[in-house]
């Protein structure tokens, strides 16, 4: 990796470019840039189906007509970092030491798990509940004033959910960043949340042999109650190379809950990373 | 990069906010803090005014910390004295007794090489990561420009001056100004003087507050019953906020409620001539809303006269009034409030290169978010400018402000960051959010007021007590300028050198 790179954050699901600010603040002798994905903030969703494929293409055009000088890496967060996966299968010519990506952080990047901390039957039920909310306000938006009450009432559920400490955060959570990411989420157009509710509790992991090129970090939430255990066992095999760091009392929402932490563990890996030794050309 | 380290921090002040503060960082486990206050004991405005008849206008369930619930009220509205007992206990029940260094003065603080050197009176120096003031809000007293205050033979004083020995019974005594101080001594000196002269320049609605006490029950209830004071606490809260509070800052039943219990309240006055002395002008609670138990009761006493005349100058037996009149008196005291927009300019504050808080200062005092400072490094304000003090009891705005400076403090422990500041342009932003809110609060109808600083601008906050307490729930880092340990100290032009830790 280059003594400095620049960085690139892609958000996750209902965040927009703005959700980094703690992060980008904490690592300011990196350039860095960050932008709203399809369906999300200023960007518009745009004609085509939804599909990771085509986010990870939009990322592939960020990184292209990257407005900062020099080789980047990707700092991804859940959807973001999946976007990533997906990216490094698709156009795995952009990995590598001389190439435009030489290094990805992947934080909470993984299949969504609404049973991992409620199991069995209770648990497939409240996964189905929370999967319908977005699908219901997606549904009722545009009907009556009774069907625009539903959806409101809908994404209402969803903002007050999201804001309780359980599933998304960890105890070390302040009720501030519960808060700033709520209002977010609530914000999200119900389309881009329904579909990519469905993506991300159901997608498998692409070929990575583009990330074996460049150094990996992965970051999780010692108390992430919604990212699928078993996904990131076999990521972490996939990727034997990759350096992995589990910031305590954390859940799934790292960059809001504990940015000092986060960027503490981005600003290391820059420090100290080089490019792994046996795929290095 | 730096690993972890303990914060050093001063807190200026050993009022209500120094003590909150001081109790969260106890509590939150640093030992490495100190105290500075220039008087003898703690307690701040409380300690200073001691006036007869001083009490607080917020009712004292929620005049307390939410972390030490205080069964021993007696009144419903706490009297100056119970207060300072209060603030005591928490002093000794939370052991800050030791970081306590009262009698010494700060005079200057100084940003050098990313830590506060703390100079006081006595030419001690003392080096801080964090600079807290917790100076206060009313402390300067605020004297009239009086022709003759010094010919005057008898007792003169201001009322944060009065002291315990002065005895006023059976004496002739004069009180200048209505505010809130000259009301609420009016009903306790009214039956033990001879006469008493209420000098009145412009005339005030008074809140009828109750003037109950907690009965022998409910402080038994509050002692004993777990989760009563919490419940009590809360729906203090709600009926002060849901009131007072709204009433000030939007327009609605609330206001027309409070109005008219003022407005009923001063049909108690049953001369005609005196009614119209006392009715306002203004609406009630343009100014700060006074209240005051059993003050149009005192001053339809017998020995009680209210003072319509302007002053013309003070001689040396008492007051001569523009009509030519001269009043007698043995005992003056100036009711004349305080300068609040003073905050804490009587230490030498200097920021970042050489920047002094009366450069940032010289329109109207001015913060990010009631707390920071730009160009003033780890320095936070308690109860700073624009706080919610009008709608929100002092113990609780301090709460969250501790709360938020915590949270900083955390953040400087962990080693993420070393030096922090908001920029410019995030505090610009904040005060012109601010600016284009103020037109809804009742505090800008046009009555003059010490919610206004010295060049007019407004120092209240114009939203709830909820929104003030929400942007304090989290620290928005792109808000701020930070550095980090290896480059802080190295580029500011304020620093000798980069000798940094």
């Amino acid at each position: 990796m280059p003594v400095k790179p620049s960085l690139l954050f892609v958000h996750g699901l209902g965040a927009d470019g703005t959700y980094w600010g703690d992060v980008r603040s904490l690592l300011t002798r990196y350039e860095s840039y960050a932008y709203d994905q399809r369906g999300h903030g200023r960007s518009p969703l745009g004609d085509e189906t939804l599909t990771l494929d085509l986010l990870a293409r939009d990322l592939g055009a960020a990184v292209r007509n990257s407005p900062v000088p020099g080789p980047v890496v990707l700092v991804g967060h859940s959807a973001g970092g999946a976007a990533i996966l997906r990216l490094a299968a698709l156009e795995p010519a952009l990995f590598g030491p001389e190439s435009e990506i030489v290094g990805a952080v992947l934080v909470s990047a993984s299949r969504l798990d609404f049973r991992c901390s409620v199991s069995g039957y209770p648990g497939r039920l409240l996964e189905r509940s929370l999967l319908s909310l977005p699908r219901a306000a997606l549904r009722y938006e545009h009907g009556g004033p009774v069907g625009r009450l539903t959806a409101r009432g809908a994404m209402g559920a969803i903002r007050v959910i999201s804001g309780r400490s359980w599933p998304l955060y960890g105890p070390k959570a302040s009720a501030g960043a519960r808060r700033e990411f709520s209002t977010l989420l609530a914000r999200t157009p119900p389309h881009t949340l329904s579909v990519m509710l469905e993506l991300l509790s159901d997608f498998s992991l692409p070929d990575l042999a583009a990330l074996r090129r460049v150094p990996v970090l992965t970051v999780t939430g010692e108390r992430d109650r919604i990212a699928s255990h078993e996904y990131l066992r076999k990521l972490s095999e996939e990727l034997p190379s990759a350096r992995s760091a589990v910031i305590p009392r954390a859940g799934h929402v790292l960059p809001l809950e504990c940015p000092a932490d986060l960027s503490g563990e981005i600003r290391k890996f820059l420090e100290t990373s080089t490019t792994p030794k046996e795929h290095g050309q | 990069m730096g690993g972890r380290r303990k914060a050093r921090i001063a807190i200026i002040g050993a009022g209500v906010s120094g003590i909150c503060l001081a109790v969260k960082l106890k509590l939150s486990g640093n030992d490495d803090f100190v105290v500075f206050d220039r008087g003898g004991t703690v307690g701040g405005v409380w300690r200073e005014n001691v006036y007869p008849g001083v009490s607080c206008d917020v009712p004292s369930r929620i005049y307390s910390f939410s972390f030490a619930p205080n069964p021993d009220w007696d009144a419903y509205f706490a009297r100056g004295d119970e207060i300072r007992s209060y603030l005591d206990r928490v002093v000794e029940r939370y052991g800050i007794g030791p970081h306590l260094r009262l009698g010494e003065e700060v005079v200057e603080a100084r940003f050098v090489a990313g830590e506060w050197r703390v100079l006081t009176a006595r030419g001690v120096e003392s080096r801080w990561d964090f600079l807290i003031a917790a100076t206060g809000l009313l402390v300067q007293p605020a004297l009239p420009e009086l022709e003759g205050r010094n010919a005057y033979r008898g007792v003169a004083m201001h009322s944060a001056q009065w002291e315990s020995g002065v005895d006023v019974r059976g004496k002739r005594v004069a009180i200048i100004g209505t505010g809130a101080t000259g009301t609420q001594m009016t009903c306790a000196l009214a039956e033990e003087t001879e006469h008493l002269y209420l000098f009145q320049r412009t005339a005030q609605w008074v809140f009828p507050k109750p003037a109950r006490r907690y009965s022998v029950t409910t402080k038994g209830l509050h002692r004993l019953v777990p989760g009563f004071s919490r419940l009590a606490d809360r729906f203090w809260r709600v009926a002060f906020q849901g009131t007072i509070s709204a009433a000030a800052v939007s327009a609605g039943w609330q206001r027309r409620l409070i109005g008219g219990i003022c407005r009923l309240s001063l049909r108690q006055v049953r001369s005609k001539e005196l009614r119209r002395l006392l009715t306002p002008v203004d609406d009630p609670m343009c100014k700060r809303l006074v209240a005051a138990s059993g003050f149009y009761r005192a001053v339809q006493q017998q020995n009680v006269t209210v003072v319509g005349e302007e002053i013309e100058r003070i001689t040396e037996r008492g007051i001569l009034t523009r009509d030519g009149r001269e009043r007698e008196v043995d005992v003056m005291v100036f009711a004349t409030g305080f300068r609040a927009d003073t905050f804490m300019r009587s230490v030498n504050v200097v920021g970042r290169a050489g920047r002094t808080i009366e450069d940032v200062w010289s329109d109207g005092p001015r913060a990010y978010r009631t707390v920071a400072l730009p160009g003033f490094p780890n320095f936070f304000m308690m109860v700073g400018p624009n706080s919610p003090f009008s709608s929100e009891s002092v113990m609780r705005i301090a709460e969250t402000q501790s709360d938020y400076v915590l949270r900083w403090i955390e953040l400087f422990e962990s080693g993420a960051v070393a030096e922090m500041s908001p920029t410019q342009e995030a505090a610009d932003r904040f005060n012109e959010l601010l600016r284009s809110a103020m037109p809804g609060t009742v505090f800008s109808s046009g009555c003059a007021s010490w919610y206004h600083d010295s060049r007019g601008s407004l120092m209240v906050w114009p939203w709830t007590v909820r929104s003030h307490h929400r942007m304090l729930s989290r620290i928005q880092l792109s808000h701020f300028d930070i550095r980090q340990r290896e480059e802080a100290g190295r580029s500011g032009p304020g620093s000798e050198s980069g000798a940094c830790p």
